[in-house]
């Protein structure tokens, strides 16, 4: 009943602005991503509209609320009703951030940066693991663009490296992300890249971003995809190699035509690094 | 080994910072922003109601809630309780504010509810059920009129409103039947009995005469039935 073969080229960020459109148009993304939050608990309508695209689709889940960061154990609860909702529709991708966003069990519904240490790499990593095994599915973490350094002691990417050397986690590589944070926190984007291999890393995110001042940018997946990141994800696929690349548009999104011309680019560009 | 690491510490510091301290933090903006534009959504008559005070309110209501669900399109729902327990409307004013919420958030839960499979006849003497895609309310004010009244007249209107809000199998668009307190009384005592008990029983305490409106009540059955709201 599920479509069951494994995400490949360019996908696209499921929305519900464009949910009902999808099989309208004859250019028809290689895969969807969404968040298993925005479906759980939900049926109705729109749930018909997105079993349809299931069914049709090679699929990833890319979830917002397991706080893996979090100073706490895993919400238990959450985590069964998760891995319900993966088995029924037979996911096996599964991505999540590597940030945090509850404390003592109260949400903000945020991702927010974990402390950069030793330490916490390491108790990410054994969560991490646990999560695996429960799942009984690899975990993916993304790279999450932050606002402020809450404490640090290793590099943002060294800090990852030990994440995913000690726990075996692939990488969810969001090169909007790395841009971002390069103007944000002042380091240089392409050694951030090269710090991880093709085998560590699972696919690559790619979306727009704001610039509100010279030395700030927000994140917002709400603008078209800028000419630096473009360069940027050109450069990821030339080290990593083929690799899967999805284009995020959270906010602020245009219709469903005009999004296919930028996803469109996206594609060309995947297509063009598959050939080499 | 990990229960006393100073980054637990920090990770506390910085989130309690963004929910009641007073120190500058983008990220505060960003929480802001994200919980008033969730609630802004599933209610927005009340947003415009409340105007200035809205975003003092989501603040407190940052700072206060509970937060407790994964979910952040749940969040409305705590919304209504929150409101609720600041006596907001009693405060400023707006007497139909819960009456309003409480119709809002409905229609978001009813619209998010899978219709029942297949089609079902009504019969005086099967078990019927209020299907999960409707749901019974009794208001105060007319806030399923909100849209062709003004607020004064909403306001003057005080009095019992009983109502079947439900999700319509036809476009899946949420509506509603005004119904009277007779009929309220039947739908509510629906649980494992059948329509004939039920009506005998509702009859009885009403001091009806059944015979003189057992046609209407089954055409209007009838109808419930094929909109899905009895199963
Ligand atoms: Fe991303």
């Amino acid at each position: 009943m599920w479509f069951n073969e494994i995400i490949n080229g360019a996908g696209l960020g499921l929305r519900t602005s464009f949910i009902e459109e999808i099989f309208e148009y004859d250019v028809k993304p290689d895969w969807f991503e969404f968040a298993p939050e925005n479906w759980i608990r939900k049926g109705g309508y729109l749930k018909e509209c997105f079993e349809k695209v299931r069914e049709n689709f090679p699929v990833a889940c890319h979830g917002l609320s397991l706080s893996i960061g979090s100073p706490e154990p895993l919400n238990m609860d959450f985590l069964k009703e998760l891995k319900d909702f993966l088995d029924f529709y037979e996911i096996e991708i599964y991505s999540e951030h590597i940030s945090f966003s509850s404390v003592e069990g109260k949400n903000l519904y945020d991702l927010f940066p974990v402390p950069f240490t030793v330490k916490m790499a390491d108790f990410i990593s054994d969560k991490v693991c646990y999560v695996q095994d429960y799942l009984k599915r690899e975990l993916i973490l993304e790279n999450i663009s932050y606002y402020q350094v809450i404490y640090k002691e290793l590099d943002e990417n060294e800090f990852i490296k030990r994440i995913l050397e000690k726990s075996g986690a692939k990488l969810l590589l969001d090169v909007n992300n790395v841009y971002v944070n390069s103007v944000n926190h002042g380091y240089d984007p392409f050694d951030y890249i090269r710090t991880f291999s093709s085998e560590e890393v699972a696919y690559i995110h790619i979306a727009g971003h704001e610039k509100l001042s010279e030395n700030l940018i927000i994140d917002t997946h709400g603008e078209r995809v800028t000419e630096n990141v473009f360069e940027l994800l050109r450069f990821a696929l030339k080290h990593l190699g083929k690799k899967p690349v999805l284009l995020e548009r959270d906010n602020n999104i245009p219709p469903y035509k005009e999004l296919l011309e930028e996803y469109k680019k996206v594609r060309e560009i995947v297509q063009s690094y598959e050939r080499v | 080994m990990y229960s006393h690491m100073k980054e637990f510490e920090i990770q506390k510091e910085f989130f309690k910072n963004l929910i009641s301290g007073d120190k500058y933090s983008i990220y505060r903006e960003i929480v802001f922003n994200n919980i008033d534009d969730t609630c802004s959504k599933a209610f927005p008559i009340a947003k415009s109601l409340l105007k200035e005070k809205w975003n003092k309110l989501i603040e407190d209501f940052i700072r206060f809630a509970e937060f407790r669900t994964p979910y952040l399109w749940e969040i409305p729902c705590e919304f209504i309780d929150f409101l609720k327990r600041k006596k907001v409307a009693e405060k400023y004013g707006i007497d139909f504010l819960y009456d309003l919420l409480r119709y809002e958030w409905v229609e978001i839960e009813l619209f998010n509810r899978d219709l029942p499979k297949g089609s079902s006849e009504f019969g005086w003497n099967k078990k019927t059920f209020l299907s999960h895609t409707a749901s019974l309310e009794k208001f105060e004010y007319p806030v399923h009129r909100i849209g062709d009244l003004s607020l004064g007249d909403l306001k003057d209107l005080k009095g019992e409103y009983f109502l079947i809000i439900y999700t319509s199998p036809e476009d899946y668009e949420v509506s509603y039947f005004q119904i009277t307190e007779f009929l309220y009384d039947i739908l509510k005592r629906l649980e494992n009995k059948t329509m004939i008990e039920v009506v005998e029983e509702v009859s009885e305490s009403y001091n009806v005469d059944l015979q003189e409106i057992v046609e209407d009540l089954e055409n209007f059955f009838i109808t419930l039935c094929k909109e899905k709201i009895l199963i």
